[in-house]
Protein backbone atom coordinates (compact mmCIF):
# COMPACT_ATOMS: atom_id res chain seq x y z
CA UNK A 1 0.00 0.00 0.00
CA UNK A 2 2.49 2.43 1.26
CA UNK A 3 4.97 1.39 -2.11
CA UNK A 4 1.90 2.13 -4.22
CA UNK A 5 1.90 5.90 -3.00
CA UNK A 6 5.67 5.97 -2.88
CA UNK A 7 5.99 4.53 -7.12
CA UNK A 8 3.03 6.70 -7.77
CA UNK A 9 3.03 8.02 -11.05
CA UNK A 10 1.76 11.47 -9.44
CA UNK A 11 4.95 12.69 -8.27
CA UNK A 12 6.70 12.09 -11.55
CA UNK A 13 4.01 14.20 -13.42
CA UNK A 14 5.12 17.26 -10.94
CA UNK A 15 8.61 16.82 -11.83
CA UNK A 16 6.93 17.85 -15.23
CA UNK A 17 5.03 21.28 -14.54
CA UNK A 18 6.16 24.02 -16.20
CA UNK A 19 7.07 25.55 -12.73
CA UNK A 20 8.75 21.81 -11.25
CA UNK A 21 10.69 22.71 -14.94
CA UNK A 22 11.78 26.75 -14.20
CA UNK A 23 12.57 26.15 -10.66
CA UNK A 24 14.92 22.99 -11.52
CA UNK A 25 16.73 24.51 -14.47
CA UNK A 26 17.54 28.31 -13.19
CA UNK A 27 19.16 30.20 -10.53
CA UNK A 28 15.46 29.92 -8.62
CA UNK A 29 16.48 26.34 -7.53
CA UNK A 30 19.31 28.06 -5.48
CA UNK A 31 17.17 31.54 -4.61
CA UNK A 32 14.53 29.29 -2.95
CA UNK A 33 17.01 27.32 -1.68
CA UNK A 34 18.75 30.12 0.62
CA UNK A 35 15.33 31.35 1.32
CA UNK A 36 14.21 27.90 2.56
CA UNK A 37 16.96 27.92 4.92
CA UNK A 38 16.65 31.26 6.05
CA UNK A 39 12.83 30.44 7.06
CA UNK A 40 13.82 27.47 8.95
CA UNK A 41 16.52 29.17 10.85
CA UNK A 42 13.80 32.07 11.90
CA UNK A 43 11.40 29.43 12.56
CA UNK A 44 13.95 27.07 15.05
CA UNK A 45 15.40 30.45 16.27
CA UNK A 46 12.25 31.29 18.03
CA UNK A 47 10.92 28.07 18.71
CA UNK A 48 13.99 27.44 20.19
CA UNK A 49 13.16 30.40 23.02
CA UNK A 50 9.75 29.00 23.12
CA UNK A 51 10.89 25.27 24.29
CA UNK A 52 12.98 26.50 26.63
CA UNK A 53 10.91 28.47 28.42
CA UNK A 54 8.16 25.36 28.06
CA UNK A 55 11.02 23.31 29.36
CA UNK A 56 11.49 25.91 32.26
CA UNK A 57 15.38 26.25 31.55
CA UNK A 58 15.11 29.91 30.28
CA UNK A 59 13.16 33.24 30.26
CA UNK A 60 11.32 32.20 33.29
CA UNK A 61 10.41 35.53 34.55
CA UNK A 62 7.81 35.50 31.51
CA UNK A 63 5.02 33.35 31.43
CA UNK A 64 4.43 31.21 28.48
CA UNK A 65 1.32 33.22 27.27
CA UNK A 66 3.29 36.37 26.53
CA UNK A 67 5.97 34.19 24.55
CA UNK A 68 3.78 32.57 22.59
CA UNK A 69 2.31 36.14 21.74
CA UNK A 70 5.52 37.10 20.97
CA UNK A 71 7.05 33.98 19.20
CA UNK A 72 3.97 31.92 17.42
CA UNK A 73 3.44 34.55 14.95
CA UNK A 74 7.19 34.76 13.43
CA UNK A 75 7.36 31.05 13.97
CA UNK A 76 3.96 30.23 11.59
CA UNK A 77 4.89 32.78 9.61
CA UNK A 78 8.22 31.00 8.38
CA UNK A 79 6.84 27.89 8.71
CA UNK A 80 4.76 28.95 5.93
CA UNK A 81 7.54 30.17 3.93
CA UNK A 82 9.61 27.40 4.84
CA UNK A 83 6.67 24.94 3.52
CA UNK A 84 5.90 26.54 0.48
CA UNK A 85 10.02 26.90 -0.62
CA UNK A 86 10.41 23.34 0.48
CA UNK A 87 7.35 22.58 -2.16
CA UNK A 88 9.11 24.62 -4.72
CA UNK A 89 11.92 22.33 -4.11
CA UNK A 90 10.27 19.29 -3.92
CA UNK A 91 8.85 19.42 -7.21
CA UNK A 92 11.73 19.23 -8.96
CA UNK A 93 12.74 15.86 -8.20
CA UNK A 94 9.31 14.71 -6.47
CA UNK A 95 9.38 10.81 -7.12
CA UNK A 96 12.96 10.36 -5.85
CA UNK A 97 12.73 12.46 -3.27
CA UNK A 98 9.81 10.04 -2.18
CA UNK A 99 11.75 7.39 -2.27
CA UNK A 100 14.69 8.79 -0.47
CA UNK A 101 14.96 7.06 3.07
CA UNK A 102 16.39 11.13 4.35
CA UNK A 103 13.56 12.89 2.72
CA UNK A 104 11.00 10.01 4.27
CA UNK A 105 12.74 10.32 7.63
CA UNK A 106 12.09 13.94 7.29
CA UNK A 107 8.57 13.98 6.93
CA UNK A 108 8.13 11.39 9.70
CA UNK A 109 9.80 13.76 12.19
CA UNK A 110 7.66 16.29 11.25
CA UNK A 111 4.68 14.31 11.64
CA UNK A 112 5.85 13.68 15.36
CA UNK A 113 6.29 17.26 15.63
CA UNK A 114 2.98 18.08 15.18
CA UNK A 115 1.41 15.63 17.24
CA UNK A 116 4.15 16.86 20.11
CA UNK A 117 3.09 20.16 19.36
CA UNK A 118 -0.70 19.34 19.45
CA UNK A 119 -0.77 17.63 22.56
CA UNK A 120 1.39 20.15 24.42
CA UNK A 121 -1.17 22.95 23.00
CA UNK A 122 -4.66 20.73 24.07
CA UNK A 123 -3.18 19.98 27.56
CA UNK A 124 -1.82 23.57 28.69
CA UNK A 125 -5.36 25.26 27.09
CA UNK A 126 -7.41 22.18 28.86
CA UNK A 127 -5.50 22.66 32.63
CA UNK A 128 -5.46 26.31 31.73
CA UNK A 129 -1.64 25.93 32.65
CA UNK A 130 -0.34 28.93 30.05
CA UNK A 131 -0.19 31.29 33.04
CA UNK A 132 1.52 29.71 35.98
CA UNK A 133 4.65 29.41 37.39
CA UNK A 134 7.14 27.09 35.89
CA UNK A 135 7.82 25.37 39.10
CA UNK A 136 4.14 24.44 39.15
CA UNK A 137 4.32 23.24 35.81
CA UNK A 138 3.66 19.45 34.34
CA UNK A 139 7.05 17.47 34.14
CA UNK A 140 5.42 15.84 31.25
CA UNK A 141 4.94 19.32 29.57
CA UNK A 142 8.34 20.24 29.94
CA UNK A 143 9.50 17.06 28.62
CA UNK A 144 7.55 18.25 25.57
CA UNK A 145 9.78 21.34 24.76
CA UNK A 146 12.74 19.23 24.76
CA UNK A 147 11.58 16.59 22.61
CA UNK A 148 10.22 19.89 20.38
CA UNK A 149 14.03 20.76 19.82
CA UNK A 150 15.12 17.22 19.49
CA UNK A 151 12.75 16.51 17.17
CA UNK A 152 12.93 19.53 15.18
CA UNK A 153 17.44 18.65 15.22
CA UNK A 154 16.09 15.27 13.80
CA UNK A 155 14.13 17.05 10.66
CA UNK A 156 17.44 19.45 9.64
CA UNK A 157 19.30 16.89 9.81
CA UNK A 158 17.14 14.39 7.55
CA UNK A 159 16.78 17.63 5.45
CA UNK A 160 20.31 18.25 4.91
CA UNK A 161 20.87 14.48 4.84
CA UNK A 162 18.59 14.55 1.58
CA UNK A 163 20.95 16.58 -0.61
CA UNK A 164 23.63 13.76 0.16
CA UNK A 165 21.53 11.21 -1.07
CA UNK A 166 19.83 13.01 -3.98
CA UNK B 1 21.02 17.95 -8.51
CA UNK B 2 20.69 17.24 -12.32
CA UNK B 3 20.26 21.14 -13.20
CA UNK B 4 24.14 22.00 -11.83
CA UNK B 5 25.67 18.85 -13.74
CA UNK B 6 26.14 21.62 -16.83
CA UNK B 7 27.87 24.05 -14.73
CA UNK B 8 31.72 24.29 -14.68
CA UNK B 9 32.79 23.72 -11.28
CA UNK B 10 34.80 27.11 -9.84
CA UNK B 11 38.15 25.28 -9.79
CA UNK B 12 38.00 24.68 -13.58
CA UNK B 13 37.10 28.17 -14.68
CA UNK B 14 40.06 29.86 -11.99
CA UNK B 15 42.81 27.47 -13.52
CA UNK B 16 41.73 28.34 -16.84
CA UNK B 17 42.07 32.16 -15.87
CA UNK B 18 45.12 31.70 -14.55
CA UNK B 19 46.24 30.31 -17.97
CA UNK B 20 45.08 33.25 -19.96
CA UNK B 21 46.78 35.60 -18.00
CA UNK B 22 49.78 37.08 -19.94
CA UNK B 23 52.84 35.91 -18.52
CA UNK B 24 54.89 39.17 -18.54
CA UNK B 25 52.32 41.40 -16.44
CA UNK B 26 53.83 42.61 -12.91
CA UNK B 27 51.24 41.74 -10.89
CA UNK B 28 49.79 45.09 -8.87
CA UNK B 29 48.66 43.38 -5.35
CA UNK B 30 50.74 40.06 -3.78
CA UNK B 31 48.72 37.04 -4.45
CA UNK B 32 47.22 36.78 -1.23
CA UNK B 33 44.88 34.24 -2.55
CA UNK B 34 47.60 31.70 -3.69
CA UNK B 35 49.48 32.15 -0.65
CA UNK B 36 46.57 31.56 1.93
CA UNK B 37 45.82 28.41 -1.27
CA UNK B 38 49.48 27.10 -0.21
CA UNK B 39 49.34 27.72 3.29
CA UNK B 40 46.38 25.72 3.44
CA UNK B 41 46.64 23.36 1.59
CA UNK B 42 50.10 22.47 2.44
CA UNK B 43 49.19 22.22 6.03
CA UNK B 44 48.84 19.28 8.23
CA UNK B 45 45.32 20.27 9.10
CA UNK B 46 44.11 19.76 6.27
CA UNK B 47 44.56 16.10 5.70
CA UNK B 48 43.58 15.69 8.89
CA UNK B 49 40.05 17.29 7.75
CA UNK B 50 39.67 16.08 4.42
CA UNK B 51 40.75 12.58 6.12
CA UNK B 52 37.57 12.66 8.61
CA UNK B 53 35.31 13.99 6.40
CA UNK B 54 35.66 11.33 4.46
CA UNK B 55 36.46 8.24 6.72
CA UNK B 56 33.74 8.51 8.91
CA UNK B 57 30.20 8.02 7.05
CA UNK B 58 27.74 10.43 7.67
CA UNK B 59 29.99 13.19 8.76
CA UNK B 60 29.94 15.52 6.56
CA UNK B 61 25.63 16.26 6.80
CA UNK B 62 26.41 15.79 10.89
CA UNK B 63 28.54 18.75 10.67
CA UNK B 64 26.52 21.37 8.05
CA UNK B 65 23.67 20.22 10.29
CA UNK B 66 25.36 21.37 13.89
CA UNK B 67 26.21 24.76 11.27
CA UNK B 68 23.05 25.21 10.62
CA UNK B 69 21.72 24.53 13.68
CA UNK B 70 24.13 27.37 15.02
CA UNK B 71 22.73 29.78 12.30
CA UNK B 72 19.36 29.00 14.10
CA UNK B 73 20.38 30.01 17.49
CA UNK B 74 22.51 32.98 16.16
CA UNK B 75 18.80 34.45 14.94
CA UNK B 76 17.42 33.13 17.70
CA UNK B 77 19.99 35.34 19.70
CA UNK B 78 21.39 38.14 18.09
CA UNK B 79 18.62 38.98 14.75
CA UNK B 80 15.23 38.50 17.18
CA UNK B 81 17.47 40.81 19.61
CA UNK B 82 17.89 43.30 17.06
CA UNK B 83 14.10 42.86 15.68
CA UNK B 84 12.80 43.82 19.62
CA UNK B 85 15.46 46.73 19.42
CA UNK B 86 13.81 47.98 16.28
CA UNK B 87 10.17 47.09 18.48
CA UNK B 88 9.28 44.53 15.66
CA UNK B 89 9.15 41.17 17.56
CA UNK B 90 8.72 40.26 21.35
CA UNK B 91 7.50 43.48 22.42
CA UNK B 92 6.39 41.73 25.79
CA UNK B 93 9.86 41.45 26.88
CA UNK B 94 11.99 44.07 28.11
CA UNK B 95 15.25 44.53 25.69
CA UNK B 96 18.10 44.82 28.34
CA UNK B 97 17.28 42.09 30.00
CA UNK B 98 16.52 40.00 26.65
CA UNK B 99 20.18 41.66 25.95
CA UNK B 100 21.74 39.94 29.12
CA UNK B 101 20.04 36.85 28.48
CA UNK B 102 20.77 35.68 24.60
CA UNK B 103 24.30 37.37 24.32
CA UNK B 104 25.42 34.26 26.14
CA UNK B 105 23.71 32.28 24.05
CA UNK B 106 25.16 34.27 20.90
CA UNK B 107 28.97 34.14 22.46
CA UNK B 108 28.78 30.18 22.54
CA UNK B 109 27.31 29.64 19.36
CA UNK B 110 30.21 31.57 17.35
CA UNK B 111 32.81 28.71 18.49
CA UNK B 112 30.79 26.03 17.30
CA UNK B 113 29.98 27.79 13.87
CA UNK B 114 33.68 28.27 13.46
CA UNK B 115 34.93 24.77 14.49
CA UNK B 116 32.21 23.36 12.43
CA UNK B 117 32.72 26.05 9.15
CA UNK B 118 36.24 25.04 9.28
CA UNK B 119 36.39 21.50 9.18
CA UNK B 120 35.00 22.27 5.45
CA UNK B 121 37.78 25.01 4.52
CA UNK B 122 40.36 23.04 5.84
CA UNK B 123 39.63 20.06 4.01
CA UNK B 124 39.11 21.95 0.55
CA UNK B 125 40.67 24.90 0.84
CA UNK B 126 40.96 26.33 -2.50
CA UNK B 127 37.00 25.42 -3.23
CA UNK B 128 36.72 28.58 -0.91
CA UNK B 129 39.50 30.65 -1.28
CA UNK B 130 39.38 31.23 -4.88
CA UNK B 131 34.97 31.44 -4.52
CA UNK B 132 34.02 34.95 -4.73
CA UNK B 133 30.98 34.02 -2.32
CA UNK B 134 32.87 32.69 -0.16
CA UNK B 135 34.89 35.95 0.16
CA UNK B 136 31.92 38.20 0.74
CA UNK B 137 30.64 35.98 3.10
CA UNK B 138 34.08 36.35 4.97
CA UNK B 139 33.69 40.14 5.04
CA UNK B 140 29.98 40.16 5.88
CA UNK B 141 31.14 37.80 8.86
CA UNK B 142 33.59 40.17 10.31
CA UNK B 143 31.81 43.31 9.60
CA UNK B 144 29.05 42.06 11.37
CA UNK B 145 30.77 40.45 14.53
CA UNK B 146 32.43 43.72 15.15
CA UNK B 147 28.88 45.22 15.28
CA UNK B 148 27.62 42.48 17.32
CA UNK B 149 30.23 43.38 19.72
CA UNK B 150 29.57 47.12 19.56
CA UNK B 151 25.94 46.38 20.27
CA UNK B 152 26.97 44.27 23.73
CA UNK B 153 29.66 47.15 24.68
CA UNK B 154 26.31 49.70 24.49
CA UNK B 155 23.86 47.28 25.51
CA UNK B 156 23.52 49.73 28.33
CA UNK B 157 22.04 51.81 26.21
CA UNK B 158 18.80 49.38 26.54
CA UNK B 159 17.84 50.33 29.83
CA UNK B 160 16.37 53.17 28.30
CA UNK B 161 12.46 53.84 27.84
CA UNK B 162 12.67 54.77 24.36
CA UNK B 163 15.83 53.63 22.70
CA UNK B 164 17.92 56.17 20.38
CA UNK B 165 18.32 55.81 16.78
CA UNK B 166 22.05 54.78 16.61
CA UNK B 167 21.02 52.51 18.66
CA UNK B 168 18.49 51.06 16.24
CA UNK B 169 20.52 51.41 13.19
CA UNK B 170 23.25 50.00 14.81
CA UNK B 171 20.47 46.85 15.30
CA UNK B 172 19.74 47.24 11.75
CA UNK B 173 23.21 46.71 10.79
CA UNK B 174 23.64 43.74 12.71
CA UNK B 175 20.10 42.00 11.87
CA UNK B 176 20.88 42.36 7.97
CA UNK B 177 24.71 41.66 8.65
CA UNK B 178 23.86 37.61 9.92
CA UNK B 179 21.03 37.62 7.15
CA UNK B 180 23.49 38.40 5.06
CA UNK B 181 26.37 36.15 6.17
CA UNK B 182 23.79 32.97 6.77
CA UNK B 183 22.63 33.87 3.19
CA UNK B 184 25.74 33.66 1.39
CA UNK B 185 27.23 31.02 3.18
CA UNK B 186 24.01 28.64 1.75
CA UNK B 187 25.43 30.35 -2.17
CA UNK B 188 29.06 29.18 -1.82
CA UNK B 189 27.50 25.92 -3.47
CA UNK B 190 25.97 27.72 -5.82
CA UNK B 191 28.83 30.86 -6.98
CA UNK B 192 28.77 29.45 -10.40
CA UNK B 193 25.34 30.80 -11.43
CA UNK B 194 25.93 34.38 -10.46
CA UNK B 195 29.53 34.69 -11.55
CA UNK B 196 29.69 32.21 -14.59
CA UNK B 197 26.19 31.80 -15.89
CA UNK B 198 25.77 29.63 -18.64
Amino acid sequence: MINAVLTHEFWLSLEYLPLAEQIGATWWFPLINSLHVLAISFMLGALLMLDLRAAGVAANRYSIKDLCKDFLPWIWASFVVACITGIALFITRASAHMLNPAFQWKMLLMVLAALNMVMFHWQTTRYRLADIQPENFPVMLKWSGIVSLLLWAGVTLAGRWVGHIV
Amino acid sequence: MSSLKNVKPVSDIVSNNKNNQLPDTEPFLPDIAGSLSDFFSNSPLREFSDNLLRSVPGLPPVVQTIHLLGVAVIVGSMVFLCLRILGLAANRQDPYEMAQRLFPWFFSAIPVMFISGALFFLARPQRYIYNPIFTIKTVAFLLTIFASFWLWKYSSELKTNTIRLPTKLLAAVVMSGWVITALAGRWIAYSDYIFWPE
